[in-house]
């Protein structure tokens, strides 16, 4: 089981490191995104607004990234992982997989977005352990999100009205950890958001263990 | 479930609960005054809506533990029928609000959370109309089912709890438990939530009957 799950995320950063065009159009994205709100702002942001329109570029850009998760897995070739793997290696593997590439995207819009707009950040470590617990549960709720998308005739689109009501308490959260990260350099206050934040990680990735096979079988 | 007594013994509570709510004495307090009698039927009416939801997440696992095409048939009843409730409790409870915090809507944790369990559950209706398979579409909505009840359980239980809210028993708020809800009031209120879980559960019968008779009949 570990064995398939390390095989098949090593296959995934195989895959992406071939066609880097993915990766490289997700960090345009957040280039831009940073850019127009640099722009629209003139550059001069009151903190709470900071942090709320952080999250909102790292929202979209998670949803973008985790689209088309399954676009090789579901279809054609989907026959053929079948007779090779479980599905819960499948599904494990996506998830870390996901995981990895949205924490190493939110890192990259922190970097450029606090280049754009400043950082008021005063509890760095608080924050990147946010930043860490958070881009891992985005992952793991939009994985199977994606995967029940892909079930579906207009995917696009409705992976956004799926996963926007499930992702709304994860993203309140967010900012309001991030809030408490503006003015409180102690990690014990944001101790309680950040404990929610894995547990609701935990919470997730179990409910995709259990319900994907489910949705593989066809 | 075909039997008579519990459909009667459902209208009897309920019209109890009209009677009685409107009728017997409640504690006066500041602010609330008479509106206190909406929590018969404001708050019922959540408790049904969640158990109806608990009810269509059964049925959904069920229907994955063998593949039962009545179960997402009946999964779905449930759940517009406690799309239904949840939506009389939010009409009930802006009007409420109205009367005690001045507005129709303010921005609480617990009205946020409903808020979005509509949205969710709208999600689940869309998501059923946009899989053509019909074997798929049931699979597909059973799972996201479950994942849109856990996930409702955290908003409107978990996340409340942990910011401040207008709400009783929430952020230095006294529950109405701790002393409001006397025991007179006890008598009409748990009677009623009976009776309204009864009877969503009627109306969601009568909606699985309709369903199934369509669905026999497109595929006869």
């Amino acid at each position: 089981m570990f064995h398939q799950v390390k095989e098949l995320v090593l296959k995934d950063i195989r895959l992406n490191g071939r066609e880097r065009n993915a990766l490289y159009s997700m960090l345009l994205y957040v280039l831009s995104t940073s850019y127009v709100a640099y722009l629209s702002f003139e550059g001069v942001i009151d903190k709470n607004s900071w942090v709320a329109l952080f999250w909102i570029i790292v929202l979209f850009a998670a949803m973008n990234a985790c689209l088309q998760s399954f676009k090789k897995e579901l279809n054609e070739q989907g026959l053929f992982f079948y007779t090779l793997a479980n599905p819960r290696a499948i599904i494990l593997a996506k998830t870390v997989f996901n995981s990895g590439l949205l924490i190493f995207l939110t890192l990259a819009s922190y970097l450029v977005y606090s280049l754009f707009l400043g950082n008021p950040i005063t509890a760095n470590i608080s924050f990147i352990l946010c930043i860490i617990l958070g881009s891992s549960a985005l992952a793991s709720v939009l994985t199977l999100i994606s995967a029940i998308a892909s079930k579906t005739t207009n995917n696009a689109g409705l992976m956004a009205v799926l996963s926007m009501p499930l992702l709304f308490p994860l993203l309140l959260n967010l900012i309001q950890t991030s809030q408490i990260c503006l003015s409180q350099n102690n990690l014990f206050i944001a101790g309680n958001q950040l404990l929610f934040l894995a547990l609701l990680n935990i919470a997730s990735v179990l409910l995709s263990y259990l319900l994907f096979p489910y949705l593989w079988r066809d | 479930m075909q039997s008579k007594w519990w459909k009667i013994l459902g209208i009897l509570l309920i019209l109890y609960s009209i009677i009685g709510g409107l009728l017997f004495p409640v504690p006066q307090l500041n602010i609330l005054n008479e509106t206190i009698r909406n929590l018969y039927f404001h708050v019922t009416m959540w408790f049904s809506m969640i158990f109806l939801m608990l009810f269509s997440m059964i049925q959904s696992i069920r229907f994955l533990n063998g593949f039962d095409k009545t179960r997402d048939l009946k999964a779905e009843a449930y759940a517009s029928t406690g799309m239904f409730m949840g939506l009389l409790g939010l009409l009930t409870g802006m009007i409420w609000a109205q009367f005690t915090w001045g507005t129709f809507w303010v921005n609480d944790p617990k009205l946020n959370g409903t808020a979005v369990t509509m949205l969710i559950y709208l999600a689940y209706f869309i998501l059923r109309n946009s899989v053509e398979n019909e074997d798929s579409r049931a699979r597909v909505s059973a799972i996201y089912n479950i994942l849109a009840f856990v996930m409702m359980i955290v908003f409107i239980g978990v996340l409340p709890r942990m910011t401040d809210s207008l709400h009783p028993g929430n952020g230095g708020n006294p529950a109405f438990g701790n002393y409001d809800l006397n025991s007179s009031m006890r008598m009409v209120f748990y009677p009623a939530v009976i009776g309204w879980i009864l009877l969503g559960i009627w109306v969601a019968q009568l909606r699985y009957r309709v369903k199934t008779l369509e669905f026999n009949k497109e595929n006869s």
